[in-house]
Parts: C-alpha cells; sequence; structure tokens
C-alpha cells in the first residue's frame, strides 16, 4: 500500500530548488512550480480498508494541522511530471512500523519504507522525462539538479496513473 | 594575501574558524556568499560548519549549486588550498571538488550504525592521517599521529566510488584504527574522517579541527588516560599552517 503526505505550509525545499532553478538556470530550463511530496510504502499481509481508517484516524503518518494526506491521486495535477527518488539502502522506518503493528494487531505488517516523490511543472514540455531527470532532478558537479544524489538514490518517472501502484516489477516503472 | 572564509546562510562556525586563524596569526577576511569580489585575490579558502540553507533536500548541495562554488572551483584549478570543515566538507563533496568527469563518485551521508540511522551526534574522537605527505594539509604529520578531535554532525558518513588518496581516518587513542562502532562513529566507508583530492590541495573533514587547538579543551578523561599511559596527542596547528605556505 503506498500513501503520500505533503505540507500544508510552503515546503521549504522544494522552495529552495524552486529558487536555485529560477537564480541561476537558463531560461528554458526553469520549472514553474516544484512540489515535494513523502512517500510511504507498508508491505504485508494487509487489509488496505482498515489500515487507510487507522492512518487517517492517528498521528502515525500526518498531522492534520500540519499535513495533508493523500490516499488518492485527488490532489495530484496531472500535468505535472513526478519523480521518485528513493534510496539504494531502502529507509525502514521501524517505529512507524511498530505503532501501526500496534493499531492493527491483527495484520502482519512487514516493513514501513520512505522515499520523496517530486512534482515538476513546466510551461512548454517537450523534453523526455530521461532529459528531465538530468536537468532537474539528478545531481552532477556541472548542473544544478539537486534532487537525488546518483552514489545514493534511485530516481524513477512515474507517470501520474501509476502514482498509487505498487513497484512490484520494476521494469514497468523505473525504465522511462 | 589572506585567507577567505566563505559564509552561507546557516553558517555558524565561522566565529571558532576565525579564531584558530588568528591564533595562528593567519590574516583572512570573511566573504559573504552573494559577495560581487573576486576570490582571485585570496590565497587560499576556507568552508566553515554549520547547516548553510538549513540542509535543505541534502547537507550541503544549495551552496554547492551557488555562483560562488564555480568560481571557487576556478581557483581551485589553480593551486589553492580548499579546507571544508563540517558542513564545509558537505559543500565541497556536493560541488564534485573530490569526483572526475562530471559524475558525482562521493557524498557524505547519514550517520549510520549497524544499519541503523542514528541522527545527529556530538562526542569526542580521534584521527590518524594516511599517505600524509600527499597533500600540505597533513605533510607536517606523520601517519602514527594521533589527533584528538571533535565530532559534531548528523550527516558525516562518507561514501564513495574510489577511495581517496589521502586523508584521516577514525581510531582509538593508542591509534589503532578500526571502520566499525565506536571507533568508527558514524559508519563511514573505511572509517573516513577526511579526505584530500586527487591533487591534494583541497581537503574535506567532517569533525572540526578548527575546535581542537588547544589540549586544554580535550575533556579531561581524554588528557588523563593520554598521561597515564604516555600517549603523545597531537593537536590541528600544522593543518591550518598550510594555509601560510
Amino acid at each position: 500500500m503506498i500513501i503520500f503526505t505533503t505540507l500544508k505550509q510552503k515546503d521549504l525545499a522544494a522552495v529552495s530548488a524552486q529558487q536555485l532553478f529560477d537564480h541561476y538556470a537558463s531560461k528554458g530550463n526553469r520549472p514553474t512550480a516544484i512540489q515535494r511530496f513523502e512517500q510511504y510504502t507498508i508491505t504485508g499481509n494487509i487489509i488496505e480498508s482498515e489500515l487507510r481508517h487507522v492512518i487517517e484516524s492517528t498521528y502515525i503518518f500526518s498531522n492534520p494541522n500540519k499535513h495533508h494526506l493523500l490516499l488518492d491521486k485527488q490532489r495530484f495535477n496531472p500535468s505535472h511530471y513526478y519523480f521518485n527518488v528513493s534510496r539504494k539502502k531502502p529507509l525502514n522506518l521501524t517505529s512507524k512500523m511498530i505503532a501501526l503493528s500496534k493499531e492493527c494487531p491483527d495484520q502482519i505488517i512487514k516493513s514501513v519504507t520512505m522515499s520523496e516523490l517530486w512534482g515538476i511543472q513546466l510551461t512548454m514540455p517537450t523534453e523526455t522525462p530521461n532529459d528531465l531527470i538530468s536537468y532537474f532532478i539528478e545531481s552532477t558537479p556541472s548542473t544544478i539538479a539537486p534532487l537525488a544524489h546518483p552514489l545514493i538514490h534511485t530516481v524513477s518517472w512515474v507517470p501520474h496513473s501509476a502514482l498509487f501502484d505498487e513497484i512490484t516489477q520494476p521494469s514497468q516503472i523505473n525504465h522511462i | 594575501m589572506s585567507v577567505a572564509i566563505l559564509q552561507f546562510p546557516g553558517s555558524n562556525c565561522e566565529d571558532e574558524t576565525a579564531q584558530a586563524l588568528d591564533k595562528l596569526s593567519i590574516s583572512y577576511e570573511r566573504v559573504p556568499w552573494n559577495s560581487a569580489v573576486n576570490l582571485d585575490r585570496f590565497s587560499g579558502f576556507i568552508l566553515p560548519g554549520g547547516f548553510s540553507f538549513q540542509d535543505r533536500i541534502r547537507a550541503g548541495v544549495i551552496a554547492a549549486k551557488l555562483p560562488i562554488i564555480r568560481q571557487l572551483r576556478h581557483e581551485s584549478t589553480k593551486g589553492k588550498l580548499i579546507l571544508g570543515i563540517c558542513n564545509g566538507a558537505q559543500i565541497l563533496v556536493e560541488a564534485g571538488l573530490f569526483s572526475h568527469h562530471d559524475v558525482l563518485t562521493d557524498i557524505i551521508d547519514l550517520n549510520y550504525v549497524h544499519e541503523t540511522p542514528i541522527g545527529f551526534m556530538c562526542d569526542w574522537g580521534f584521527l590518524r592521517p594516511f599517505n600524509h605527505r600527499h597533500t600540505p594539509f597533513l605533510a607536517s604529520f606523520n601517519d602514527n599521529t594521533v589527533l584528538p578531535v571533535q565530532i559534531c554532525h548528523g550527516e558525516g558518513r562518507f561514501l564513495h566510488k574510489t577511495p581517496p588518496t589521502s586523508g584521516l581516518v577514525y581510531s582509538r587513542i593508542d591509534g589503532h584504527t578500526e571502520a566499525t562502532f565506536p571507533t568508527t562513529p558514524n559508519g563511514a566507508t573505511n572509517g573516513l574522517a577526511a579526505i584530500s583530492n586527487a591533487e591534494g590541495n583541497a581537503f574535506a573533514i567532517m569533525p572540526h579541527p578548527e575546535r581542537s587547538l588547544n589540549s586544554q579543551r580535550y575533556p579531561h578523561a581524554i588528557r588523563a588516560y593520554a598521561k597515564k599511559n604516555h600517549l603523545a596527542l597531537t593537536d590541528f596547528t600544522d593543518l591550518f599552517n598550510a594555509f601560510k605556505g
């Protein structure tokens, strides 16, 4: 099961990334908006409807004063390009797994991992997702792209239609 | 010519760095990140510790993309000495000063112990140089020197594709090196605490040598143990003296 959260206030990491492009990128390479989401992937033998209720009614993943909790595609702009930036060595959130297991004692929760999802809006997108990754996402010494480091991160383009799909077969989603 | 201390929004160790240079009578100037100053007029550069741009996205990555760092990279090609301490080290690594062929091959990542992120840590530890002749920053030490140092970071784990030519590794007080916890407190590959570039003129160190110049600042337990066991501990004076040429 995949869920997303995003801040209700401006996300300062996204603001800084936007400012970098606004100030230092050539005109054609400036996104009009950058959004950042936290993506949580929950694995195990789970009943999604029950888990969804627990996630919505507890503070395990989101504080309703601070975060939007996104359980469907409604809040995702279909005109944005979405890129998942995940650690090659997954970031396991053991405390969230334990908290979730306590709330749902009948379900077997194997792991909770976190990655980032970046949404990028462009005025005249003519590039392929691969080009966008090199312009905006994956860092090199000579480009401005700040969002992923090739040594520790894997970057995948995620089509809007596949935002909530589990990455069971990496070839479906990791290859652009 | 003087040394430039480059300050970024969120730098917080510039005063300690300046005090270290004052103590060693090395002239310096503080240069803000958005200054229009030409870096050509400085003989060397220090990027102090802190949390530039609040460590947003990754520690050091925003600062690494600024025009002043492009200038710094140009100055590096002239062989000028560049020292990055803590967040300054993260900025230099993110800027690619230790990488080759426009691909980032190094990173200073989150502290890990036994496969678990441990967050921010602050403690004293010990460092030992390796291949000290390769860089002016370590030239006055020898490979058996033991340097007590304050460690203070949340992202200090060196990861690399190609091992560095020279640098510093974590050790015990008796100089025995170990790449495992607790000697290496953050999971760094091969116990690395500092690396130099291939040319030897750029040096990135995660612990704080500017806080470890005065042996009176060492914790009492370290001083007492060294005295009792007749261990010679060296301070970081000679690392900063590299700027005197």
